[in-house]
């Protein structure tokens, strides 16, 4: 346990959301805020208040948000492409990256070494002529593995609505331009030539092409809005473990094209971007009670796009030290440093401290704080923008501090249980925002200065009985994010919550497992959300449920299963974005097939690799 | 001192606080009303455009009889959304036209009680309304490359005009319609509107943004000299009958952006907004018909960057918006003729243009 706020996603979970995005698993699993389109719409996060370019998400360690827009689109990242994620909420992402003001995600790709040969087939079919196809096969042995995945995901997504808005009698209206395809493969190979050598190699084409639909207020034209990217990422990744030292190196080479078309606008944009990454971490167990770590990490990144006066490149260098003492097993003590080169200008140095201290030695329920500063440059959007953009705009700095209490209990094996609370204060100066400026065009400036508050809290229970089990899962979050510089002396905006950031956010699931048989309910509860920054105009709270029922059937080695998803479970009306109709309730019909060789129990013996 | 008398006490103090707060209001008091008006007065609509693709473009109106204010008033009285971006409004006798561009319509009012009689759809993206006869009405384009011509009595489009260029604000001057090409353009183009023909073009300064008429029929245009101050803005008078340019006034200074060139009643004097850098030569200006060159110091000078501005025809009082930060309600400053700040008051988001009815 480490003194930083860590939200471990596992298998099991993945394997549950294996036909959906990562934004959907984020949003019921995690204390996070998704502010989402819909269903192939963008989706973009807000951790404690922030903005969705302080979210940072890496992919096994290295950034994958756009350097142009300093974001991810969430959506586009399908499940089943994963094994596991990990969200630091705070400052736990300092030890890989300067910038997540808010947190972070990494998304985790690992093998199985008791695996000998896998393969898994998915198809669903649902509402509005969504089609959802998954593929994935493995094989290998103790020393080597390959895995290969493969996704295809397409919708009309032509559901309908009422538009209340265009018509003083409400009229009921089919959703036009929501439709999109999206495709990929990722190609993992990993090699263990002996106990103290472990390489990686993966590979991630995906190709996404998606309508954008206009707001219920504008009468839709077909086909005017266009958005179709494709990327591709690559990492190469090689660990050595001796006794006391782990020494880990990553390069990766990431390519992105996107294009975006508005006919009516008549724009049709090309940008590309490319991004080489290079990192070597190293783990010291200096004595049994301290580890040290230290990392360089350099990338570089070079867009071309039409949106500039010229290509645009970004060269970037981090070192960071960390140092974790342990004292008698109970006291943890956790120190951290990095420091930043941008084209060899020094921003601030990013310093972090933490504790975890283990508060009665039986039970197992730990005090943690932490305190950190950090910064977050400003895009290459931001700075490069043609007109508009500003290469003189200062970064975006942070401070915050957390205090944290978890306790996990056990009975017997019978019931098991988790709870924890966190409490924090960050404060982010210089917020970056766009707004229209001398010249009429829009321009971004160091404008805001926000000051979050809120608490997070989560619950987890498991029961195990014989041929039962029930599960029960929730979080709970409170954010207090607001605005404490006025512009000027008409500015309402100061101390009001911060748009489209709600307050109260809750979600829940009570998962009833039996036989082959499970059930699955979850909740999610959105606070109301001010779409104004003087708070003066807002969208109502809304509750949704999704109902999940499967039945899987095991015979040797082989594996069916059989899943019916019912989403929005009491055809809720709501809008997640002002003026933006999501669909009622919807229905997704899954089958699995799964063939799987694991190693004989003989060879599972031999210890899992630490990661 | 006993409580009845602490009570006592109190209410005398409430009291005199009440009247000595009431006594120093200025003598015009303006009061937000959180309803609708029952009739509209002469007044000012005031259209706030809202966030692209927010979809909370709004109306307020300023009832100038009984000083009241009234926000979102199309949505009180229709019982439904505006639409995305309103970006003008005429009022034509007893209608009122509201473009609105990003929804690509015009609603339709009855201006005694703002109902929505009509909505005309299937434009690109509409910026301004002009009927050039009592059946026929222009409207323009930032993006079609054409204007599109609307009938009157069943609102429908019945045919476009080819442009093949962005069109922004029109007007009519003996039967000729004047459109300013104003979107990566430089040209004034003239339409015959019983021919429905571009009869001529005038080629002005880069991005001609507004135009008024004066008290001697003379058409003055605004031009803004690109966004990205490609050319030195300026101002130019154009004598419509013969189409030719009488003068042409520069600014001096490059990074300038100004816009919303207005006249006041008795046509006369022109007020435009001009956003520099250089915050001393920002603000509301004014300049005189007779005048032989752009004032260099503006008749209001402000910090903030005003949106829009609106001149009252008939008593000459400012109307500057305040858009904050784009995000939330906007302010309203009214100043007098002589640049005295009047008062204040709240509208909704990116107020963007004042219409009088008076």
């Amino acid at each position: 346990m480490t003194a930083y706020k860590k939200i471990h996603i596992d298998s099991s979970i993945i394997a549950e959301y294996h036909t959906r995005n990562l934004s959907d698993l984020l949003a019921e699993n995690t204390p996070l805020f998704i502010k989402t389109y819909g269903q192939g719409g963008l989706a973009t996060s807000s951790i404690r208040g922030a903005g969705a370019s302080h979210t940072m998400v890496t992919w096994n360690g290295i950034n994958i948000n756009s350097p142009m827009l300093g974001q991810l689109d969430f959506s586009l990242i399908p499940v089943s492409f994963l094994d596991g994620a990990e969200v630091f909420c705070g400052a736990g992402s300092i030890r890989d990256y300067s910038g997540a003001l808010g947190g972070s995600v990494n998304l985790i790709n690992e093998p199985d070494w008791n695996n000998r040969l896998n393969l898994e087939l998915s198809q669903e079919f649902g509402s509005y002529h969504s089609k959802n196809s998954h593929f994935s096969s493995a094989f290998g042995n103790s020393r080597f593995q390959s895995q290969t995945r493969f996704f295809y995901s397409a919708a009309e997504n032509n559901f309908t609505f009422l538009n209340t808005e265009i018509s003083q009698v409400p009229v009921i209206q089919e959703r036009e331009n929501a439709s999109f395809i999206k495709s990929g493969l990722i190609q993992e190979f990993y090699i263990r030539p002996s106990s103290n050598h472990f390489l990686t190699a993966r590979l991630w084409y995906q190709s996404n092409n998606r309508h954008l639909p206009e707001p219920m207020v504008v009468i839709p034209v077909y086909g005017n809005e266009k958005q179709n990217d494709h990327f591709l990422r690559s990492q190469i990744n090689w660990k050595y473990y001796s006794r006391k030292v782990v020494v880990s190196t990553t390069t990766a080479w990431q390519y992105n094209f996107l294009n975006y078309s508005n006919r009516t606008a008549g724009i049709d944009s090309e940008n590309r971007t490319q991004i080489i990454t290079g990192r070597v971490d190293l783990s010291y167990d200096l004595f049994p009670e301290l580890q040290l770590n230290s990392g360089v990490l350099g990338d570089y990144a070079y867009i071309w796009t039409e949106n500039y006066l010229k290509p645009a490149e970004q060269k970037h260098f981090s070192v960071y030290f960390s140092a974790e003492k342990n004292i008698k097993q109970r006291l943890k003590i956790n120190m951290m440093a990095r420091q930043d080169i941008y084209h060899g200008e020094l921003p601030p140095l990013i310093p972090s401290a933490g504790i975890n201290l283990k508060l009665l030695k039986e039970t197992d329920i730990h005090f943690k704080a932490n305190i950190s500063k950090n910064f977050h440059k400003p895009t290459l959007n931001d700075r490069y923008w043609y007109p508009g953009g500003n290469p003189d705009l200062n970064e975006e700095k942070g401070t915050s501090g957390e205090l944290s209490l978890d306790y996990a209990g056990n009975s017997g094996g019978i019931f098991l249980y988790q709870t924890g609370v966190t409490a924090y204060r960050s404060k982010i100066d210089n917020w970056i925002q766009w707004q229209p400026g001398e010249y009429g065009y829009w321009e971004p400036a160091n404008l805001k200065e926000v000051l979050s508050k809120g608490i997070e809290s989560f619950l987890s229970c498991h029961v195990n009985l014989t041929g039962f089990s029930i599960s029960i899962g929730t979080n709970w979050t409170y954010t207090s994010a607001t605005n404490i510089k006025p512009s000027g002396s008409s500015d309402m905006s100061v101390d009001k919550q911060l748009v489209y950031v709600p307050e109260h956010q809750t979600n829940a699931h009570i998962k009833v497992k039996t036989g082959g048989f499970m059930i699955k309910y979850s909740y999610n509860y959105t606070g109301k959300r001010y779409i104004s920054s003087d708070n003066s105009q807002f969208l109502p709270s809304y509750k949704l449920s999704d109902l999940s029922l499967s039945y899987a059937y095991k015979k040797g080695s082989n594996r069916a299963e059989i899943n019916l998803f019912i989403g929005n479970v009491w055809d809720i009306d709501y809008q997640a974005i002002a003026y933006h109709p999501m669909p009622g309730r919807n229905y997704f019909l899954n089958i699995r097939y799964f063939f799987m060789k694991k190693a004989s129990a003989k060879s599972e013996v031999r210890k899992k690799i630490r990661k | 001192m006993n409580k009845t008398n602490d009570k006592l006490l109190k209410t005398c103090l409430l009291i005199t606080g009440i009247l000595l707060i009431t006594g120093c209001e200025p003598g015009e008091n303006l009061t937000t009303d959180n309803g609708f008006p029952e009739s509209f007065h002469p007044g000012v609509f005031i259209i706030n455009e809202g966030n692209f693709v927010g979809g909370n473009g709004s109306v307020s109106y300023l009832d100038l009889i009984d000083s009241k204010m009234y926000n979102h008033i199309f949505q009180a009285i229709n019982d439904r959304s505006l639409g995305d971006i309103p970006q003008s409004m005429y009022i034509m006798d007893n209608l009122g036209f509201i473009v609105i561009n990003n929804s690509a319509k015009i609603e339709v009012i009855n201006m005694d009680d703002f109902i929505s009689v009509n909505t005309i759809p299937g434009f690109s993206s509409p910026r301004h309304f002009l009927p050039v006869s009592d059946s026929i009405a222009y409207v323009s384009d930032m993006f079609s490359g054409s204007i599109s011509v609307v009938n009157l009595d069943d609102y429908t489009i019945t045919k476009t005009i080819e442009t093949g260029m962005s069109t922004e604000q029109m007007i009519i001057i003996d039967n000729e319609v004047f459109v300013a090409n104003w979107m990566s353009g430089n040209k004034i183009l003239v339409i015959n509107p019983i021919l429905g023909e571009i009869i001529d073009s005038i080629e002005v300064i880069i991005e001609p943004n507004s135009m008024v008429i004066d008290k001697n029929q003379k058409l003055w245009v605004l031009c803004s000299g690109g966004y990205l101050n490609e050319e030195m803005p300026g101002i130019l008078r154009i004598d419509p009958s013969t189409r030719e340019k009488e003068e042409t006034f520069r600014f001096s200074v490059l990074k300038s952006s100004p816009s919303h060139l207005c006249i006041n009643g008795s046509g006369d004097t022109l007020y435009f907004l001009n956003n520099t850098n250089l915050p001393a030569r920002r603000g509301i200006f004014q300049m005189s018909v007779t005048d032989l060159e752009i004032p260099s110091e503006p008749l209001v000078q402000t910090e903030k960057l005003f949106y829009s501005i609106g001149i009252d025809p008939e008593n000459g009082i400012i109307y500057a918006a305040d858009a904050v930060d784009y995000q939330q309600k906007g302010k309203v400053f009214r100043y007098l003729p002589n640049a005295a700040l009047k008062d204040s008051f709240d509208v909704d988001i990116i107020p963007g243009s004042f219409v009088f009815n008076r």
